[in-house]
């Protein structure tokens, strides 16, 4: 998903861009600890009783469970803010707050939607500076990558 | 916060995005329709083979006496049979489905955990291939049926750590696909898409996930417990060492049961979808189906007695869960009024899937009519163990999964490979199927009532007749599937180019992609009305 920001103090362009996410963190903590509950309501009495090997095993699928959501959660919350200034391009990654930046020449840079070879595998959006490469909205979907290239080469033309 | 690295661009980058050549592309896929085609072709697979055990046992039952088998043979035929069927065919069928739908269904571009589904279905493999391979161990695979009681069980020879294995590895495959199958549905459903928006196959599959989730650890500890009762000395289920036989029974059925449920939800998820494409109406009571199925998986867990009215439980015991099972009919009820009110008036036509699906919804009645019977504890001692038994959970498995997953086949072979299947085929393939099958199980409920006992090579000779009709059956069902086979493989290789929508009366996100989907579902971001 595309979040087009405008003009700010810092940037004379700003998208934001964030992958498709219908559950937020909050949700998937609370799907998490029903996971926990019901197969602990389950499995405990049986420990109760003595048949305590079913404990590591429930462990272990909780720790599965936990882990795929965590992952699942960790890449939904995955931002990249795509800043276009007088003479920069700023490219942040991060989810809560930025964890990678990359600063690249504005003069120089040329926006590629470069399609694969092979139709059924997706398109790449690539901002090229100097034979450096940056690709950028990896998550988004094909029309909304589509939209960005243009969106991007519009802003780049734009005199600063 | 660090400063990313750009990639540098040599013009080749294009390479590592190339799908693999060859057959590395299915090995190393993670690409969810190229997962669900591998776990419905292994489920084909699998079918077949548990379908070929199927015909050993009822060959050696055409007439009393011994003569294709050993008994022994006959006991790993039955044992490995339901193993095979169950945990090789119908789960993994289902999965499969799962893969290919759940993504195109909810407006996904893929699974949420693509790795792990790659891993989760490459297991599999592996797993049949050990407890196939134990039939050639000494002393044989395993004989003592596919609820591994205790201690028969424990005589099984070098098959036995293999079998416990393999019965581990099908485990954590199950769980980590229903763990994608649950993060898939709920994070990367499309903007619009509300939870009771969602397809009633996605609906089903997600409780689906969340019975699977609950109740395979304790499914893992209870054959780990047999492991250590043979090999470490422990005594869980070892009455001389102050252990409990019994009580494997009961921790077996408490994953057996809602496993019933994991075999046959995702097939009313499937018949929902069907049954409103051709009978062009919306389906009748969209949020009774969601509440009646959340009803079934909630049951599913304090029914599972039911199994064991004849060991030796309290009265009150007895009346609880007989009172419990009795109570499933209630949301499976709704269901069945579901589906027969939305063909009701409907502009019907009967197309290879809306014949499975209408067959379905008859013959599991007759299947849950025949469980109501067995519910009921003092009827029950009469049918436990008995022909009538077999006859019950064919009903429910072979007409009720079984068909569906055929249903879904036919139904959605056209959008997944672009080609319009043979119908006049998939009508024969029906026809013979629907004769076959009734042919088979039905003889089975008179044998059990007279008295019948199950997993046996050898019948006193009143049984003849019935258990001759029933071969008959077996023959013409199991052979009718080749049918089945030659036409999905047919429909693979070519055929009519089928339009994006396929069938006039299908609603649903799948249906607005071209036939076939590409590689990468939506290129545009799906919204729902």
């Amino acid at each position: 998903m595309i979040a087009d920001m405008g003009c700010t103090t810092e940037c004379q362009y700003c998208f934001v861009l964030r992958p498709n996410r219908s559950l937020s963190w909050r949700q998937t903590v609370m799907v998490f600890a029903s996971f926990c509950i019901i197969t602990l309501a389950l499995v405990l009495p049986l420990v109760a009783m003595g048949f305590w090997l079913v404990l590591p095993f429930a462990g272990l699928e909780l720790l599965a469970v936990g882990t795929g959501f965590y992952l699942v959660a960790r890449h939904c919350h995955e931002r990249e803010v795509i800043c276009i200034a007088a003479d920069t391009i700023r490219i942040e990654r991060g989810r809560r707050k930025p964890e990678q930046s990359l600063t690249l020449t504005r003069t120089w840079a040329r926006v590629v939607l470069k399609a694969c070879p092979r139709q059924w595998y997706p398109s790449r959006l690539l901002i090229r500076v100097h034979g450096q490469t940056v690709e950028v909205g990896r998550f988004l979907v094909e029309e909304e990558r589509r939209q960005l290239a243009e969106d991007l080469n519009r802003c780049l033309c734009v005199n600063p | 916060m660090s400063t990313a690295a750009p990639t540098h661009d040599h013009g080749h980058d294009h390479e590592h995005h190339g799908p693999a050549p060859g057959l590395s592309r299915w090995i190393f896929t993670t690409n969810h329709k190229d997962i669900g085609t591998l776990y419905l072709l292994f489920s084909l697979l699998m079918f077949f083979v548990g379908g070929a055990m199927a015909l050993v046992i009822r060959a050696e039952l055409f007439q009393p006496g011994l003569q294709i088998v050993d008994p022994h043979f006959f006991n790993q035929m039955t044992t490995m049979h339901a193993l095979v069927m169950i945990f090789g065919a119908v789960m993994p069928a289902f999965v499969g489905l799962a893969n290919w739908l759940i993504p195109m269904m909810i407006g996904a571009p893929d699974m949420a955990l693509p790795r792990m589904n790659n891993w989760s279905f490459w297991i599999m493999p592996f797993a049949f291939t050990l407890l196939l391979s134990t039939l050639f161990t000494a002393g044989g695979g395993p004989a003592g049926g596919w609820t591994l009681y205790p201690p028969l069980v424990l005589q099984t020879g070098e098959a036995f750590p293999f079998v416990i294995l393999a019965v581990h590895m099908m485990g954590a495959s199950s769980i980590m696909g229903a763990i994608n199958i649950v993060a898939t549905i709920l994070n990367l459903r499309a903007p619009t898409m509300t939870l009771m928006k969602m397809p009633l196959f996605v609906w089903t599959w997600l409780i689906t996930a969340f019975l699977l989730i609950a109740v395979m650890p304790v499914l893992a500890g209870a054959v780990t417990m047999l492991l250590t009762d043979k090999y470490f000395g422990t005594s869980f289920f070892n009455a001389a060492g102050g252990g409990d036989p019994v009580m494997f029974q009961h921790i077996f059925w408490f994953f057996g049961h809602p496993e019933v449920y994991i075999m046959i939800l995702p097939a009313f998820g499937v018949v929902s979808m069907i049954i409103p494409t051709f009978a062009r109406k919306p389906l009748f009571g969209y949020a009774s189906m969601v509440y009646a199925t959340a009803s079934i998986a909630f049951l599913s867990f304090i029914v599972w007695a039911h199994h064991m009215f004849t060991v030796g439980m309290p009265l009150a015991g007895e009346l609880f869960f007989m009172y419990a099972t009795m109570l499933i009919a209630v949301p499976t009820g709704v269901k069945v009024f579901n589906w027969v009110s939305t063909m009701w008036r409907g502009s019907m036509t009967f197309e290879t899937p809306m014949l499975f699906a209408i067959a379905f919804v008859v013959l599991f009645t007759i299947g849950g009519f025949s469980g109501l019977m067995l519910a009921i504890a003092p009827a029950d001692f009469q049918y436990q163990d008995t022909y009538f038994v077999v006859a019950h959970f064919h009903y429910v498995l072979v007409p009720g999964a079984v068909f569906s997953i055929m249903a879904a086949a036919y139904y959605w072979l056209p959008k997944w490979t672009g080609h319009m299947y043979n119908e006049k085929l998939g009508q024969w393939h029906f026809w013979l199927s629907v004769i076959g099958v009734n042919v088979l199980f039905f003889p089975q409920h008179f044998l059990g009532l007279a008295g019948m006992p199950r997993r046996i090579p050898d019948y006193a000779l009143q049984f003849t007749e019935f258990n001759m009709i029933s071969t008959v059956g077996a023959f013409i069902f199991g052979l009718s599937q080749l049918l089945f086979a030659y036409n999905v493989i047919q429909t693979i290789r070519g055929g009519a180019k089928a339009t994006d929508q396929v069938w006039e009366g299908a609603k649903g996100l799948e249906w607005t992609l071209s036939s076939p989907p590409p590689y990468h579902t939506f290129q545009t971001a799906p919204r729902v009305d």
